[in-house]
């Protein structure tokens, strides 16, 4: 069964005084998610946001189906095992971290003997514990973010929606962020994330999806994207004994005659790189139309 | 139905704003601005105290139900925080109770120290004032007063989310209750001095029969002469009935609102 | 903090200014009418606040008095259409909120003085306290209006009925007991007069009050037995008598009585009825403890 499939979803936006102008957002996105972390990347614009809020239910669909644990998305019951993040997101000032959690625990009925336990573990997680009293109005737009991911984990989801989980964030908040996600897909729990910092879905994800102007133009495995898009090679290598390196641009085809022919007694390899395309040149080429 | 969450988030949040306790001071000021006031008039001036202040009581608390139910929502809206909330096993229905109740609790709460100070001023005004036959003072009625203010409070409230949900911008939500507001006090008298003219049309005169009757009451809550004269009785029926009819035009106006929610993009 | 001092500085400067322009601006003394409000019109626009809205119609009310009585504009005194328009204000007044007693005691109180030649106007603050009558119960508003009646309108009787309303009430000072009967016998209904005392008698428990009122009743009784008897007179003889001793020839009367007051009873040829030199009142000479 797929966590999340989205079948032709389509939503238009109306402008005008009367509403008689019409433009289309998404234009039949069609998704399926499994258990894997699933990259949704594309330009500003291109549709990643409403998309997100349709599967969450915030907006209507003028047409399409969304199905979230095999249940309609607008069941109620099916939120008990997800997570959400928006981007930008935000929560009133006047109160204190722990009053946000608690009322997170108080909606999903978490008992209040495990409650000490489970904000320990999750603050310490993202690197909060002991801010958690103060309010949320002293607190940097990086700890929001990282109070807001704890938030999203309280309820133990099965599935996880971000939207843009990484941007507002420095490097190291980055990076715990990237281990709690590798560590929850160890787990055998879902992550469908957008964002636009590319280097970190290269990193993170299974399976990215690229959607341009409202329509997906690929989805795919990042390995299988990566490695179709192999242009060539660069083999490092030294005599043996020496420390200097030599370096060899050579085209795809001609690795493994080049390294057959290399005699293994006189030279030791150093590394093979595959010469590829980065995901974002694809992403860069595709928004600019045509195949990469 | 667990409305219980956010009900306690939007009171935590809307008793901490600075707004609250500004609300209370200017409070305070009033009745300060009542006694000088009431100084005046020749003759009791306890009584004319009494009408001042409770009057300003009157409309502060309107005026305070007003923006803090609107601007919770709208702060929640606009800050997109709903999407925070919407994201958690929570129905559109529940969260608008929720905050529906939350702002009965601060209401409550602002309530409850308003009656203290509002006693305790009228009858600082009244030891102050040194006037010969003192005018008699009876605090339970002071609470009564309170009490009618708490379903006042209700109502508008309920009407507060009704524009919330409605409009897409919150000042023009919170004017529109306001003179939502001073129109419904207006209409007993309108509907008084109309009805007995002899220059109304009798189809307007039906108009505003029926205006009458769909509109909300606010004047129904306006109790002060009860509270400044002795002599004037309250049947306690009165407050049964003005209890169940808050109830049920309550209920209705949150109907409405849950429906317009129910269907809009947020 | 020096911006602060400097702003400061100028907000004093400006203060010269205004009053210089001030004292230039210039000023129509005009007449300053009085103005006159209309209730549907307060209503309307102020909802919900009438007892505000008459309160401070009082207070500035209490202003134009206080200016009136302490001559504080020059020459400038209340004209007869102010005061029509003053009454016409405190009838919007007790309309606003019915409940607000000094009102009642202003027009009862001061404003009938004023009045006192205008019977119509004295009409007006009449049917104002009566009105008042039914929201408070207080002695004094039908005490004003029976004071209006008896005192400047002349009519006793009617004078004498509110007083007995007030003399009932709470609060209400004990010689207005004492009032009524000599309104009743003032204007010639005697019978009345010594009903009102009997009754009082009857009910009173003060020992002061009692012996007044003892004294009173026998006077009363003198008084309506001696004008029974002059009627009598009249209708055999059709005129007036000469004296009481000719009553007394003519077998009307045995003997012509003592004024417990210590006055004289006598003919009053004008009115032709018996009234008595002391006026009810106690002549030097005689004390209540003197019976």
């Amino acid at each position: 069964m797929d966590v999340l499939s989205i079948r032709n979803l389509k939503k238009r936006y109306k402008k005008g005084i009367f509403k008689k102008e019409e433009k289309y957002i998404l234009k039949g996105i069609n998704l399926k998610v499994k258990r894997e972390i699933f990259g949704f990347i594309g330009p500003n614009g291109a549709g990643k946001t409403t998309t997100i809020k349709a599967v969450m239910g915030f907006i209507y669909p003028d047409s399409g189906e969304i199905k979230i644990f095999g249940k309609e998305n607008t069941d109620v019951s099916v939120k008990k095992k997800l997570g959400f993040l928006p981007e930008r997101a935000y929560i009133p000032f006047s109160i204190s971290g722990k009053e946000y959690l608690d009322f997170c625990a108080d909606v999903y009925e978490i008992p209040y003997y495990e409650r000490r336990r489970k904000y320990s573990k999750l603050l310490q997680m993202v690197d909060l514990l002991g801010a958690e009293e103060r309010k949320i109005g002293s607190y940097s737009k990086g700890m929001v973010q990282r109070l807001l991911f704890a938030a999203t984990l309280l309820n133990d989801p099965e599935l996880l929606i971000l939207d843009e989980p990484m941007s507002g964030l420095d490097p190291v908040g980055r990076s715990i962020i990237a281990s709690i996600l590798k560590e929850l897909k160890e787990k055998g729990k879902t992550v469908f994330y957008s964002s636009h910092i590319i280097q970190d879905v290269e990193r993170l994800s299974d399976r990215v999806a690229i959607i341009v102007n409202g329509e997906i133009k690929l989805v795919d495995s990042v390995s299988s994207l990566i490695s179709k898009f192999i242009s060539g090679y660069t083999v490092v290598y030294r005599r043996i004994g020496e420390a200097s390196l030599i370096s060899k641009e050579l085209k795809r085809e001609e690795l493994s005659k080049f390294l057959n022919s290399l005699n293994k007694e006189v030279y030791e390899i150093v590394r093979v790189e595959p010469k590829s395309l980065s995901l974002e040149d694809i992403l860069v080429s595709f928004i600019k139309g045509g195949e990469g | 139905m667990n409305f219980w969450p956010v009900a306690k988030l939007t009171f935590t949040e809307s008793v901490k704003e600075r707004f609250f306790l500004g609300m209370l001071f200017i409070e305070v000021i009033l009745i300060f601005f009542s006694y000088y006031l009431s100084e005046l008039a020749a003759g009791d001036t306890v009584k004319v105290a009494m009408d001042f202040t409770l009057t300003f009581y009157f409309f502060l608390t309107a005026l305070f139900i007003v923006m803090v139910t609107v601007s919770t929502i709208f702060r929640d809206i606009s800050e997109k925080f709903i999407y925070l909330v919407l994201s958690k096993p929570i129905k559109r229905e529940t969260y608008l109770l929720g905050k529906f109740m939350g702002s009965l609790m601060t209401l409550t709460f602002f309530l409850l120290v308003s009656f203290f100070i509002v006693s305790i001023g009228i009858l600082g005004i009244s030891h102050f004032s040194h006037l010969v036959v003192p005018h008699v003072i009876l605090v339970e009625r002071i609470f009564v007063l309170t009490i009618t203010l708490f379903f006042m409070g209700m109502l508008l409230s309920s009407f507060s989310i009704l524009f919330s949900v409605f409009f897409t911008s919150q000042t023009l939500a919170t004017v529109v209750a306001i003179l939502f507001f001073l129109s419904g006090l207006e209409l007993s008298s309108v509907k008084e001095i109309a009805l007995s003219s002899k220059y109304v049309s009798s189809l307007n005169k039906l108009l505003i029969k029926i205006f009458y009757y769909v509109f909300p009451n606010f004047s129904l809550y306006d109790i002060k002469s009860y509270v400044v004269h002795v002599q004037v009785i309250l049947p306690p029926i009165y407050l049964i009935l003005i209890f169940f009819y808050t109830l049920i035009y309550t209920a209705a106006v949150i109907f409405i609102s849950n429906w317009l929610f129910s269907r809009r993009d947020l | 903090m020096r911006n602060l001092l400097f702003s400061l500085f100028l907000i004093l400067l400006s203060y010269p200014l205004m009053e210089k322009a001030m004292s230039l601006k210039p000023r129509v003394e005009g007449t300053s009418k009085i103005y006159s409000y209309s209730y549907e019109r307060l209503v309307l626009t102020f909802p919900t606040l009438k007892s505000v809205i008459s309160d401070v119609l009082y207070i500035q009310l209490c202003y134009l008095t206080g200016n009136d009585v302490f001559n504080q504009w020059k020459e400038r005194h209340f004209t007869e259409e102010d005061y029509r328009t003053i009454l016409h204000n405190v009838k919007v007044m007790t309309k606003l909120d019915p409940y607000y007693f000094d009102l009642y005691y202003f027009v009862g109180s001061y404003f009938s003085w004023k009045m006192k030649d205008k019977d119509e106007l004295l009409q007006e603050v009449n049917s104002i306290l009566e009105r008042g009558m039914k929201y408070i119960d207080d002695w004094r508003l039908p005490f004003f209006i029976g004071f209006n009646y008896f005192y400047f309108l002349g009519d006793k009787v009617k004078g004498a009925q509110y007083l007995k309303k007030a003399s009932d009430m709470e609060g209400a000072p004990y010689y207005l007991k004492l009032l009524i009967p000599r309104l009743y016998a003032q204007s010639g209904k005697y019978q009345l007069a010594v009903i009102e005392t009997a009754q009082e008698l009857k009910r009173v428990k003060n020992e002061v009050l009692k012996k007044q009122l003892e004294r009173r009743l026998k006077v009363l009784i003198y008084l309506r037995d001696l004008n029974f008897a002059l009627e009598r007179f009249r209708k055999v003889y059709r005129r007036c008598p000469n004296s009481l001793d000719e009553l007394v020839d003519k077998g009307f009367i045995s003997k012509v009585p003592e004024d417990p007051y210590g006055g004289k009873f006598y003919v009053d040829r004008q009115k032709c009825t018996v009234w008595t030199t002391s006026n009810l009142r106690p002549v030097k000479s005689s004390t209540p403890s003197s019976q």
